[in-house]
């Protein structure tokens, strides 16, 4: 309860203070006395500006379009003399103009665009048509027509010319360097033959004298 | 004065100016002197930014400017207790002048009458203005420990005063 009544007492404590219009004198007598260009401004200054003046207009234009509007749908069915006919010539018949303006604009758009594309159908439908071996032959014509000439016909036969050379003497030259591999490992094979030679003779004769021995051995025992 | 340094003031200003009327007031019991020495602390502030004084703590620094007013003040006048000048027809709070004022103002002041001197600032400062006790001991030119302390005791005085009145 103590606790409670002392944060009450701080609160209220707290709630002393001075008036905006205080505050707004003090500022710019202190403003004034130190030469300090107003550079920003106080929150409690700017909340009154134009902010609330914007929402005072904003709500009084609600409150009026909420307080007119039953007012000009009973003036719509009033004659002249009634208490409500100058409210349906000073209010009804403007905003009536300026709908039927809009309506009006919106009419003749989509008149235009109808009228518009019953002429592109009245185009298509008027088209004679082209047969189909027809069509083939003038597209690729216009495709030639449309490639680009960049060269002479004898600078291309030149050209080929030269291309033809230089894949020949690549041909050539690949044909070269294959016959010269091939006959490095050739030579290589023969070279490796070579030194096998004198180990396989001295083998087949040895192998030839046991043959011949077993073959003696045999006659003798017969 | 860099125009950096005039926005940051203002601002120190706009935010400060009420607190520090309300430390001056709570003293003085007198509004309108309140508003001047309150007006003065931040003009000499201002010129001892303008004079490339050190300044640590300006918050801190604005209020010790204004404790020295206060002090000031009531070494010149001789002090006079809230039942005083109302006698002599003094309102502290003129509600005529400021609308928004409640009309216990008056009790509240009274209660903090209650305490010493020294204990109503220390109340002001820690539980009005949420001052930590370090910046209270920087305006008030004490050390922490005896400020923490101060403002126990006064806060245990015044939840005491406030539990025999019956008018919160």
């Amino acid at each position: 309860m103590t606790i409670f009544k002392f944060k009450k007492y701080i609160d209220k404590l707290s709630s002393v203070s001075l008036s905006k219009d205080e505050k707004m004198v003090l500022r710019a007598e202190f403003l004034n006395k130190t030469g300090i260009q107003d550079v920003g401004s106080a929150g409690w200054l700017t909340q009154s500006s134009g902010f609330r003046y914007a929402r005072i207009v904003a709500y009084s234009f609600l409150m009026f379009m909420i307080g007119i509007t039953p007012f000009a749908f009973a003036a719509e069915g009033s004659n002249p003399g009634d208490i409500l006919y100058p409210l349906k010539v000073a209010v009804n018949a403007p905003v009536k103009k300026a709908l039927a303006r809009i309506i009006d604009i919106d009419e003749e758009k989509n008149k235009y665009e109808h009228k518009n594309d019953l002429n592109k159908k009245e185009d298509e439908s008027s088209k004679i048509p082209v047969p189909a071996s027809m069509q083939k032959i003038t597209k690729t014509r216009t495709h030639k027509n449309t490639e680009p000439l960049a060269q002479t016909p004898e600078k291309i036969i030149d050209d080929i010319d030269s291309t033809l050379s230089d894949t020949q003497d690549k041909k050539e030259g690949i044909e070269r360097t294959i016959d010269s591999r091939l006959q490095k490992t050739n030579d290589t094979l023969i070279a490796d033959t070579d030194e096998q030679t004198p180990a396989s003779k001295e083998t087949e004769k040895k192998v030839e004298s046991t043959m011949d021995k077993v073959i003696k051995n045999i006659d003798l025992s017969l | 004065m860099n125009a950096k340094i005039q926005k940051k003031f203002i601002e120190l200003y706009d935010s400060h100016f009420t607190p520090v009327f309300r430390f001056c007031y709570f003293r003085t019991k007198d509004r309108e002197l309140s508003k001047d020495l309150t007006q003065q602390a931040f003009l000499k502030t201002w010129v001892s930014l303008q004079n490339n004084q050190d300044i640590e703590n300006i918050r801190a620094f604005v209020y010790r400017v204004a404790h020295n007013l206060v002090i000031d003040w009531y070494k010149k006048k001789k002090e006079a207790s809230l039942e005083i000048l109302t006698d002599a027809g003094f309102d502290p709070i003129d509600e005529s002048q400021h609308p928004e004022s409640d009309a216990s103002y008056g009790e509240l002041i009274k209660i903090l009458d209650e305490l010493p001197k020294k204990e109503r600032s220390l109340i002001v400062l820690r539980h009005v203005d949420k001052m930590k006790p370090r910046e209270i001991a920087e305006v008030l030119g004490r050390d922490v420990n005896s400020v923490t302390v101060a403002i126990h005791r006064a806060t245990k005085k015044l939840k005491e005063i406030l539990k025999r009145k019956n008018t919160i």
